[in-house]
């Protein structure tokens, strides 16, 4: 594989004003991850320690391997939502060896909002559980946390996708072979309460973890009752009485003990993707992306330059170079692990999603994941493209992308439209992951564009009054400020539609720890023959 | 005839030594091991190996008749017998001249006479080299052994005539405990010699162990290769020996040599041997103490001055090759430190460690020398010395071979056994040992209370947390060590670690940061932070308040050894699931209303019956492992319920031989 060699200059001024732009989108992003992580809310933890409990990262640290990664997911979760008092919407979720077995950690944060369940935090608790079910990955519930949130209960209780599914995944996982292994450390009631009773083996903190599916309260109102919560769902009670429990922990530390010492004896044998070839840093650093990306998005930018920065070495093998040039293939590797890349460097025209379609079989047949960049205005649009046949052309595109039988992985880095978020494996096409930066932009169209289409509308509206430049300007702000807020990459992560903002310099190591993932379950290997387009 | 085919009749490191000399040579190498050394590396090195027995010594090593079948039938026309074992039976000796076998070493008669310590002392006289005054008769009854101790005054040194290596001795400093020791002197001779003479004489207080190695051959020539000085001593064992003498007076030296030279002549001397003096330098005095007609352990340090293979010269001379050299023509050139790692618990009356190697790991350094006889996955068993490798450091000078043998001993992993390294590592670091204030009293002046492991303190217990991580390495899941997403944005990856040390009760630190900036919390409280923290090699450097540091550690399992300048301190650093979960099998240990074998080893005397009284300290069982005889004594006062062992049966580890009543 040939070494890619970089035209950017990170003397020049071009680059000197792209990262700066960049900086500022990071210093946002940096301080929005602090703040959602952990600040402002002193008292609320100083409460908390002195009930002998650790924050829920810190349980985190001593649960997984000491000196390893922990990939965490979706750290903005309803951002900007609830007067932004949810941080994180109230759980923890992400990836981390025990044992050097790689897990599934889904951890309630009882310092927000006693951990109960926004509509948010159900999304984040599904989507974990779904990316442990693909990649069989043990699941292990820290649990300290109050069921559903009453008020919110709407959009937390009853659909198809909401707290229910929680427990149905669990049970078809714990079928499925995956360990479900439950830990609690304060209250759970109610739906809560089904955590830790639908796991295969459950450890409680005495003095402080409780189980009942009506809490003391309740009872009181039911069936007239006078019960403190101790008596009625402590953890000596279920441990040593109802068998509810099966391990009394002491304290935090001991409870968490316990756990890494049950997936110690899991007898799991699916561990990570050992990386065929050995890690080669790239040449180019990681660091100059935010150097390479275009502070104004309509100056375009080599994509490659991007990937360079990503694969190993430096290296990439690029496939059909000289055809359909606005859609970049290569093959390379990313921390050992051989990949296949998918790049915009334009709009998609017909060769060049036949090039995709093509590509994409060839990896597929290969056994390469692949791996989608999204910087992407949309399908060419126009007479000729439209009598070239784009829309069949792009459709196979699509056809390919959607039944590869190899892992996909996306990520957002630029704008991702309309068809072209579909073409290049947008969240609705359930790549195993998806992440993005901060200049992502997910939506129909551009807020520009839209505005032009909206007002066009109104212009050519046949029924009532024509248009004046009032009401044009007006619907022209509407949407601008609809599709400007839509757009913007903290409204995507609030509500899931991926898997977490990341920094482009960490964004090699976050690929990285996702293909030894992925690669654990390849996926089915039944061949076709590739279709050449 | 030269000589084509030896059998060593012997184990270990010094099996191997001989083995490397053989193969210089051309000599085909036979090994002979017992069951429990059927793994062991000298095993795997030799030309040829032949079991010859169980574990236990007198069923292998010292069967003469095994020995000498397996040279016979795998066609061995010389044995060289090592250290120990068989090498000072003049039995054996003769054994071998009578079936037409070389023995390596001097004639059966040199043997019998010098390995009596009584009758060497009475040839060195006749030499007339001065000895210690004291009683070498033959009547051992204890009225007149009293008498003669009474005599000779304290202090007073009981040894076995027949010993050596320190096995059997016995210091009296009050003789109303004479009589108690001498008995004990005497069961540890029987069980260690087969003869329970003893000899008395006086105990000198501060004198230095300088011995001369002699090189003589079958044609009267006799050389001296010049002096070791090895009076760093634990328990009368060497622990550090060294050559030249440091600060050893040209007369001195001059008197030493001669006397050994003319003991040597006096008797005919014809093989390499060791005549070993007291020297004390505030009087002038030498005395001789014994001689040894074998090689010694310690001969690597002369080998380093010297520049001549022992192991070569000891066949040449044995196959009746004439000394081609003048004494003139031997040079003392610069100098060697060798210490003596065992499997052996310094801190605990050196006793010994039995186990699985689970990671063996010698450095390889200029002037360094390691002579081991174990390796990765090697067994240390209780049917032997407790020795398991010699590291040896040479230079210019004293000062550059002290630098080489700390570097070497600070990168030695031994791990799966308690080893004595920390222990020798803190004795060659100290200020007294680096200005060469040797005596023999050394160990005790330097450790009044016994050697204990350094005290842990947290900050280094910080480091050796860092240390224990695992190393980055391997796929990117290991590779990336304790990455976090919210890194950029101030929350570090970290993990916690149960640390414990010595005097230092197990406290869970948690470690941000594996290189570069690395804090270390207890609870909330900081710990260490140091920036540019690296690892590599053995070393961990950093900066401190401004400061550079640089450590060398070993890192085996769970134990981290750090060498800051004050001496060595193990750490010992678990994951919070090995910490905190084993309790309950602590308790069981803890238990107070029984006798346990504190490791595998040989029950050769049980002093209580059941239905006795017996009150806390009384000594219920006496105990024999890897050579050393422990007096096994009851926990409290009770009455005895049962008796779980038999005198002279081989007890397992752990296992309970004296109930008593609850």
């Amino acid at each position: 594989m040939a070494v890619f060699t970089s035209s950017i200059d990170p003397s020049s001024a071009d680059f000197q004003a792209n990262r700066a732009h960049f900086d500022t989108l990071l210093a946002t992003l940096r301080e929005r991850i602090a703040t959602a992580t952990g600040g402002g809310r002193d008292a609320l933890i100083a409460r908390h320690h002195k009930r002998g409990k650790l924050l829920v990262r810190d349980r985190i640290d001593r649960l997984i391997d000491p000196g390893t990664p922990f990939l965490e997911l979706s750290t903005l979760a309803a951002w900007g939502q609830y007067e932004n008092d949810v941080p994180g919407a109230g759980i923890v979720t992400g990836i981390g060896q025990v044992h050097g077995v790689p897990c599934m950690a889904i951890a309630n944060d009882a310092t927000v909002k006693g951990g109960s369940f926004f509509h948010e935090t159900v999304k984040k608790h599904v989507r974990a559980q779904e990316i442990a079910e693909e990649n069989r990955l043990p699941c292990l519930y820290l649990v300290d946390c109050g069921g559903a949130y009453l008020p919110e209960q709407d959009r937390v209780f009853p659909d198809k996708d909401h707290f229910g599914n929680t427990f149905h995944r669990q049970c078809r996982m714990s079928a499925a072979g995956i360990p479900q292994i439950s830990a609690v450390f304060g209250g759970c009631t109610a739906g809560g309460a089904y955590i830790p009773a639908l796991s295969d083996e459950t450890i409680m903190v005495r003095g402080n973890a409780r189980i009942h599916l009506g809490g003391p309260s309740i009872v009181k109102v039911a069936i007239n009752e006078t019960v403190d919560g101790e008596t009625l769902g402590g953890a000596e009670m279920h441990t040593t009485v109802s068998g509810v429990s099966d391990h009394l922990a002491e304290d935090e530390p001991h409870a968490l003990a316990l756990m890494r010492d049950i997936v110690a004896s899991l007898n799991h044998t699916p561990s990570l993707a050992a990386p065929p070839k050995p890690a080669v840093p790239p040449r180019y650093d990681g660091d100059e992306i935010a150097g390479v990306i275009s502070h104004d998005r309509k100056i375009p930018y080599d994509v490659r330059e991007v990937i360079a920065r990503l694969v190993d070495g430096s290296e990439m093998r690029e496939f059909k170079p000289d055809w359909g040039t606005t859609l970049v293939c290569v093959t390379a590797s990313i921390h050992g692990h051989p990949v296949g890349i998918i790049g915009n460097n334009g709009a998609l025209f017909s060769d060049s999603s036949l090039k995709g379609a093509h590509f994409i079989s060839l990896c597929d047949q290969r056994g390469i994941p692949l791996l989608f960049l999204h910087n992407i205005s949309g399908f060419m649009v126009g007479t000729e493209a439209e009598r070239n046949g784009i829309a069949k052309d792009s459709a196979k595109m699509v056809y390919a992308m959607s039944c590869a039988q190899v892992p996909r992985l996306s990520l957002i880095i630029g704008g991702s439209y309309g068809a072209g978020n579909y073409g290049m494996c947008g969240r609705g096409f359930g790549p195993r992951f998806l992440f993005a930066w901060p200049t992502a932009e997910v939506a129909t169209m551009s807020a520009d564009i839209a505005s032009n289409v909206m007002t066009e509308l109104r212009r050519t509206k046949e029924k009532g009054a024509p248009a004046d430049e009032a009401e044009l300007q007006a619907i022209e702000d509407a949407v601008r400020k609809q599709y400007g807020e839509q757009s913007d990459p903290y409204y995507a992560t609030s509500r899931l539609w991926d898997d977490g903002l990341i920094e482009p310099a960490q964004t090699r190591d976050v690929l990285g720890l996702c293909l030894a993932v992925v690669m654990s379950q390849p996926g089915p290997r039944e061949r076709t023959p590739v279709l050449r387009m | 005839m030269p000589i084509q085919s030896l059998l060593i009749a012997n184990r270990g490191e010094i099996a191997r030594r001989v083995i490397r000399t053989c193969r210089a040579m051309g000599i085909r190498a036979v090994a002979v091991y017992s069951e429990a050394d059927r793994d062991a590396p000298f095993v795997a090195e030799a030309d040829t190996a032949v079991h010859i027995g169980a574990s236990e010594a007198r069923n292998s090593y010292l069967n003469m008749d095994a020995v000498i079948t397996a040279a016979r039938e795998s066609g061995a026309e010389t044995i060289h017998p090592g250290y120990g074992f068989l090498s000072e039976n003049a039995e054996f000796a003769q054994r071998c001249d009578d079936e037409g076998i070389t023995f390596i070493g001097p004639s059966p008669e040199v043997i019998r006479r010098m390995g009596s310590k009584i009758e060497a002392k009475a040839v060195a006289e006749a030499a007339g080299v001065p000895v210690i005054p004291g009683y070498h008769g033959i009547d051992q009854s204890d009225t007149k052994l009293s008498e003669e101790a009474q005599r000779i005054g304290t202090p007073l040194l009981i040894k076995a005539s027949a010993g050596g290596g320190g096995r059997g001795m016995r210091v009296v400093d009050d003789l109303d405990d004479f009589s108690e020791t001498l008995q004990t002197a005497r069961a540890e001779a029987l069980s260690a010699f087969g003869d329970d003479a003893v000899l008395l004489e006086r105990y000198l207080r501060a004198p230095r162990h300088v011995e001369v190695q002699l090189l003589c051959d079958k044609h009267g020539h006799c050389l001296h290769l010049f002096e070791r000085d090895c009076s760093i001593q634990r328990n009368h064992q060497k622990v550090i020996e060294e050559a030249p003498a440091p600060g050893l007076p040209d007369d001195i030296r001059e008197r030493l040599t001669s006397d050994a030279v003319r003991l040597a002549r006096s008797i005919g001397y014809d093989s390499v041997g060791t005549a070993e003096f007291l020297w004390e330098p505030e009087s002038g005095e030498t005395f001789f103490l014994e001689m040894n007609t074998r090689l010694q352990v310690e001969h690597p340090v002369t080998e380093a001055v010297t520049g001549l293979d022992l192991v070569a010269w000891q066949i040449r001379v044995a196959a009746g090759d004439a000394l081609p050299m003048a004494q003139a023509d031997i040079v003392c050139h610069g100098h060697a430190i060798e210490a003596r790692i065992a499997a052996e618990d310094p801190a605990n009356g050196y006793a010994p460690q039995v186990g699985t190697v689970d990671l063996y790991r010698e450095p390889d350094l200029d002037g360094l020398r390691v002579d081991s006889g174990v390796d990765t996955g090697s067994d240390v068993t209780p049917h032997y010395d407790s020795m398991i490798a010699k590291v040896i450091g040479s230079g210019e000078t004293r000062d550059a071979a002290l630098a080489v043998l700390r570097d070497g001993l600070s990168r030695m992993t031994v791990s799966g056994i308690g080893t004595n390294l920390e222990f020798v590592h803190d004795i060659v670091g100290q200020p007294a040992f680096a200005a060469a204030r040797l005596h023999t009293g050394f160990l005790s002046d330097a450790f009044p209370d016994g050697w204990q492991a350094h005290p842990a303190d947290e900050r280094l217990g910080a480091m050796a947390a860092v240390l224990a991580l695992p190393a980055p390495t391997g796929g990117v899941w290991n590779a990336l060590g304790p990455w976090r997403i919210t890194e950029p944005s101030g929350r570090r990856g970290a993990g916690v670690l149960y640390v414990s040390g010595s005097g230092m009760e197990p406290v869970a630190l948690r470690v941000e940061g594996q290189s570069g900036t690395v804090s270390v919390f207890a609870e909330e409280r900081p710990v260490w932070r140091a920036d540019r923290v690296q690892v590599s090699d053995n070393r961990l450097t950093f900066r401190e308040d401004g400061a550079r540091h640089d450590i060398g550690f070993v890192r085996s399992g769970d134990l981290v050894t750090l060498y800051p300048e004050r001496g060595a301190v193990t750490y010992k650093a678990l994951p919070p699931e090995i910490a905190l979960l084993g309790r309950k099998a602590e308790q069981v240990v803890a238990d107070g209303s029984a006798v346990i074998a504190p490791m595998p080893g040989l029950v050769t005397e049980i002093r209580v019956n059941p239905g006795d009284t017996v009150k806390q300290g009384d000594v219920a069982v006496l105990f024999e492992a890897m050579k050393m005889v422990q007096s096994l004594a009851v926990p409290r006062d009770g009455i005895v319920r049962a008796v779980n062992c038999t005198a002279g049966t081989f007890a397992e580890g752990r296992s309970v031989l004296i109930e008593l009543e609850e």
